[in-house]
């Protein structure tokens, strides 16, 4: 029974997302329904967002609350009262520092404030006090306000939602300043809450780690318009918009694939064969073309890719098959395309594919995927693994970390679970931190025929006077079982050869997630120096 | 401009929440809960929103019962029904 109630109000939110006729009310509604509800799914995660302004915004984080459904969020709110954000931000005690937030949004009508100089020295006020008091990992800040980015460049902890910009863009201009301001000073009317919400959530999904990683996209009226096995390849009409969108999140790493009831063969004709087709089969790393079951074809996806349900999206035309997986799967954010322009103009203001830094390895991750299909395929088209690697022509790289490697290194300590000895998390300031001490990190990058994994594993060393400690050792695991990591550790060995150190030390951390590593070192020559709860401790001795 | 009806009862059990009630012209803040400042706002938008039409804010102004609203939908020639 757990999270089933929440998974029907999360059906509705998914419902009234698409519909252009849902207003604050609806969301209000179901905001409401939320207080009733104290068990949610583990894929829900709840980021901790205050709001402070000169103005009345009351409805907005309610909105953001209620619409956070659809991107597996339940946020936790803080409104500060009315007016208040000069005391909330100056005073140590006050309650947005007890609050502990991820994200502090900061609305502040500029016209009401004498100078600029006023809204930067509370920004540095803030900086000042939240970094003091943070009982936690340190509150980033949305400004509205573009003007002033130039100010605060390089420090990622204030971030910019370029207000203004957004009215104009999004049609909203006549919602701001009128007489619902002079009503209750509510200087952005109502009606813009919607879609507001929207926009300033992808804030909250980047601070949540809950961004999308895969569109699955139906083909026959969808993809293009009529049905391929009806009216035949010439009939058909590719949707060029969302191809071309589509296109355009593929190379901002997003993974492209298919769920779709047609003939395989016959399909990836089509689709390789029809020229107003953008979209080729290069482009997607997965499908599931047959006339199973959509959400069983979605587990499959899910499982080929190897990422979690609740990181796909998925768009189709047909009703039905948008309450299959509504039903089926709540965490999936479904996108109708019965109406076109509607379903385009959802997928655009989606803010579920939003990140705060994109690694060269997450712009090329579309691409990466879908070079795993072909490796695969080669795989099974081969008798046995070293015909495999042989044929790969796998090339193994190792250099030291630099500036521009570090936010990859980071990310690496932070998601690779699977492969890792020690599942120790590092920021970017950390490592920049152990390169001062003198630490040796190298970054592993492979590439082979079929394209450049790039970074994919990372080696931390801190060397003590005859002694290299192996403080971690990593990898990313869709290159397991290739030899790399093998390959990784020899030059670990090669390089304590050079520095003339007397032996290697290393542990094994046992998580829930890290059995994959367990015995790795144990196929390596090191010697097992003590053994408690299965936390293994080595050497290597030269 | 073309006004659309207003389903009253529907608009207001949708703005205050609340589904096994009737509505009556004498209803107001006292009687409805939840109908306070912020709520009111979000009525007026629900009705624009219903009737297809915009309101002056002069009209808004003394709106304290559901019979100054539909003295207001009058006013505008805006039909509805409780």
């Amino acid at each position: 029974m757990r999270g089933m109630n929440f998974n029907e109000i999360q059906k509705q939110i998914s419902v009234l997302v698409s519909d252009d006729k849902s207003s604050v009310s609806d969301f209000l509604n179901i905001e409401k329904k939320l207080s009733g509800i104290k068990e949610f799914p583990d894929y829900i995660r709840c980021p901790r967002l205050a709001f402070l302004s000169n103005f009345t915004i009351q409805g907005l984080p309610e909105t953001m609350r209620a619409r956070g459904i659809f991107h597996n969020l339940l946020p936790e709110i803080y409104n500060s009262p009315y007016n208040q954000y000069i005391q909330e931000i100056l005073n140590n005690k006050s309650e947005l520092y007890r609050f502990e937030p991820d994200l502090v949004y900061l609305f502040i009508d500029l016209e009401t404030l004498p100078n600029r100089r006023e809204l930067t020295d509370l920004i540095d006020q803030f900086l000042v006090r939240s970094n003091l008091l943070a009982g936690k990992a340190r509150a980033k800040l949305v400004v509205l306000d573009k003007k002033i980015k130039n100010i605060y460049k390089g420090n990622k902890q204030v971030l910019f939602f370029d207000f203004f910009a957004w009215l104009k863009k999004s049609n909203h201009e006549q919602n701001w300043y009128t007489k619902y301001k002079e009503l209750g000073d509510m200087r952005l009317a109502p009606d813009a809450f919607p879609d507001l919400a929207e926009q300033l959530l992808s804030f909250a999904v980047a601070v949540s780690g809950a961004t999308k990683k895969c569109v699955v996209t139906d083909l026959d009226n969808t993809l293009w318009r009529g049905i391929l096995g009806e009216d035949g390849l010439k009939n058909i009409k590719p949707n060029r918009e969302l191809q071309n969108y589509l296109l355009e999140l593929f190379n901002k790493g997003i993974i492209l694939a298919i769920n779709s009831k047609n003939n395989e063969d016959e399909t990836l004709e089509v689709i390789e064969k029809h020229n107003d087709i953008i979209l080729k089969k290069d482009s997607f790393a997965a499908w599931q073309i047959n006339w199973e079951d959509k959400a069983e074809n979605m587990v499959s996806l899910a499982k080929d890719l190897n990422i979690g349900i609740d990181s796909i999206v998925f768009l189709d035309d047909d009703y039905f098959q948008q309450n299959l997986i509504r039903e089926a799967f709540p965490q999936v954010a479904v996108i109708p395309f019965d109406n076109w322009d509607r379903g385009i103009e959802i997928l655009k203001k989606f803010a579920g594919f939003s990140k705060f830094e994109l690694t060269k390895e997450d712009i090329r991750k579309g691409q990466m995927y879908t070079e795993e299909r072909k490796r695969k395929e080669l795989q099974s088209s081969l008798k046995g693994l070293d015909d495999f690697l042989k044929e790969l022509d796998l090339k193994v790289t190792v250099d030291e970390v630099n500036e521009s490697t570090i936010p990859r290194a980071s990310q690496l300590t932070q998601k690779t679970n699977q492969f890792n000895l020690t599942t120790k998390r590092y920021s970017e300031e950390d490592i920049k931190k152990f390169l001062r001490e003198d630490w040796k990190i190298w970054t592993i990058s492979a590439t082979d025929r079929f394209g450049d994994y790039g970074i994919i594993g990372l080696a931390m060393i801190e060397p003590k006077a005859d002694e290299w400690r192996i403080d971690n050792l990593l990898m990313s695991c869709r290159i397991l079982g290739r030899g790399i990591e093998d390959k990784a550790v020899e030059f670990l060995i090669n390089k304590c050869k050079e520095n003339r150190v007397k032996h290697i030390t290393a542990e094994y951390i046992p998580t829930s997630k890290n059995k994959q590593a367990e015995n790795f070192l144990d196929g390596l020559e090191f010697k097992l120096e003590e053994e408690k709860d299965n936390h293994k401790k080595y050497v290597y001795e030269f | 401009m073309n006004f659309r009806k207003v389903k009253l009862s529907g608009l207001l059990s949708k703005v205050f929440n609340f589904t096994e009630r009737s509505i009556n012209k004498n209803d107001s803040p006292e009687t409805i809960a939840g109908w306070d400042s912020f709520k009111a706002l979000i009525m007026i938008q629900e009705l624009e929103i219903a009737a297809n039409g915009k309101f002056e804010i002069e009209d808004l102004k003394d709106i304290r019962t559901v019979e100054d609203i539909t003295r207001l939908l009058d006013k505008y020639k805006i039909p509805y029904e409780l």
